[in-house]
């Protein structure tokens, strides 16, 4: 159940990731990172954290937007936040 | 052979006061391996920042000091809770404000100049530019929790760092983690090699040629009043960005070089910022180490809002890096344009669908083309652009 609830989180993550990016399916796939496509710059980089947000209806620390540079910081930090957000 | 001959009579030599600094605590370290040790590289290091700031080094350990002794203060907040990591994270962004209001009513009130004699003549008050980004990094990475509590001695040798007393900026994240190399065997690794020579090559290349142009344009200044309008603008928008960009490119590039001596990587600087199709590209590639601390810790910030405004924190990040430049209407100008400038970029990108009607195979070419002249003419006129809006204005 847990494992299904952090696929879930890896797959919206990436999915948002293709949306805000404009990525096929092949392309989101392994570690994407900032830079990797050129839509992935610092003004992408917030466009990404407003959808993230949106997303999974969370609020990311001020100091942390700099720091999910690559899918697998996101997912790692979605994670935390969402496990905090758990009863219990 | 006059214009040499003028342009090397304009040149302000002061600039080349940490450069040679700097090549003499590499060539201590170099040729004296027994100062290879803490200590060593500490005692270089204090005797570094005083050859760079001379009668502003009491100022300069004064307000290096109250952020260490704020930073142990912080370190007593405990940080095992939610709760406690927000309390420090809170106390370190007052901190920070603290900071930046004490570089501002330096320049308002120009602190800097104010002499106290003690037997020597000493300045009370030291803040520039460099030092209060470092130090911002400091509170920022701290509070934040991502860097423990330095230990004095790591503290004192990174602000007193040779190689990044003028810039460029070397976060305390960035240097704690080579701080074990610096002592290290493989700590000289790279130096020597073709690549290694051809970036000092380069770097030397690029300051004296700064220089030149620096010099050059300052003889011109000189005799400003003779100058056809058209004259200043073609100064404008070629010995003053470039004269400014070789400088710096060259002096950073040269500070990486020398920073391998001591087992230091320093990040890359400039980038080959002209001829970037557009203002965000030439962002990510001018003064990186600077812009990287505005776009992460500014850019990348709510401002206490429930939503992200990108138009807002673009014009606060500018805004700021005008003032950081100096605190008067040339700089908020600066940067208020810059700032209208990526506002404009960044609505032209959201938008991009509706303009799909200019895409055409033989307008594609010539507007490739057209898009880096016209950054570079807008990030010109950024510069130049000021002190007419200004009398405009008054």
């Amino acid at each position: 159940m847990a494992q299904d609830a952090y696929f879930d989180i890896d797959q919206r993550v990436r999915n948002t990731l293709a949306r805000v990016f404009h990525l096929s399916a092949a392309e989101i796939g392994g570690d994407l990172r900032m830079g990797h496509s050129p839509f992935w710059d610092s003004m992408g980089h917030m466009q990404l954290l407003i959808e993230l947000e949106k997303e999974f209806s969370l609020t990311f620390p001020t100091y942390e937007i700099a720091e999910l540079l690559s899918t697998e910081a996101i997912i790692k930090t979605v994670e935390k936040y969402v496990q905090d957000r758990l009863p219990g | 052979m006059d214009l040499l001959r003028n342009s090397i009579s304009g040149i302000d030599f002061l600039f080349l006061i940490p450069v040679l600094v700097c090549i003499a605590a590499s060539a201590l370290v170099g040729l004296l391996p027994k100062l290879r040790s803490r200590y060593g590289l500490l005692t270089i290091s204090l005797l570094a920042t005083v050859g760079v700031y001379r009668r502003a080094i009491l100022g300069y350990v004064l307000i290096n000091l109250v952020t260490y002794l704020f930073v142990l203060g912080l370190d007593r907040i405990p940080s095992s809770s939610q709760l406690q990591r927000q309390h420090r994270w809170r106390w370190s962004i007052a901190a920070m404000l603290v900071l930046v209001f004490v570089f501002l009513a330096g320049r308002y009130y120009q602190l800097e100049t104010r002499p106290v004699s003690l037997g020597v003549t000493l300045f009370y008050f030291s803040l520039n530019m460099w030092a209060l980004l470092r130090l911002i990094t400091l509170l920022w990475e701290f509070g934040s929790g991502r860097v423990a509590k330095p230990s004095p001695l790591a503290f004192v040798t990174w602000l007193a760092l040779p190689f990044t007393l003028i810039g460029p900026i070397l976060r305390y994240s960035q240097f704690a983690q080579q701080l074990p190399l610096m002592y290290g065997p493989q700590r000289t690794e790279g130096i020597d090699s073709k690549e290694w020579w051809r970036k000092l090559f380069w770097a030397t290349g690029q300051i004296s040629l700064g220089l030149l142009l620096s010099g050059f344009q300052i003889s011109l200044a000189g005799s400003a009043n003779s100058l056809s309008r058209w004259e200043k603008v073609a100064i404008s928008f070629s010995l003053t960005p470039w004269s400014f960009y070789l400088l710096w490119a060259g002096y950073f590039k040269f500070m990486e070089g020398l920073a391998m001596f001591w087992g230091l990587s320093l990040p890359p600087s400039f980038n080959r910022p002209f001829g970037r199709r557009n203002l965000s590209e030439f962002w990510a590639n001018w003064n990186m180490t600077a812009t990287s601390v505005f776009r992460d810790y500014f850019f990348y910030n709510r401002w206490g809002l429930a939503k992200v405004h990108l138009y807002l924190n673009t014009l606060i990040v500018f805004l700021m890096v005008g003032v950081w430049h100096g605190l008067n209407g040339y700089w908020v100008l600066w940067g208020l344009l810059h700032g209208i400038g990526f506002c404009a970029y960044l609505w032209y990108r959201t938008n991009k669908q509706r303009f799909a009607i200019w895409q055409h195979k033989i307008l594609d070419a010539p507007l490739r083309l057209a898009a880096p002249l016209a950054t570079y003419l807008y990030v010109c006129s950024c510069w130049f652009l000021p002190p007419t809006i200004l009398k405009l204005i008054r």
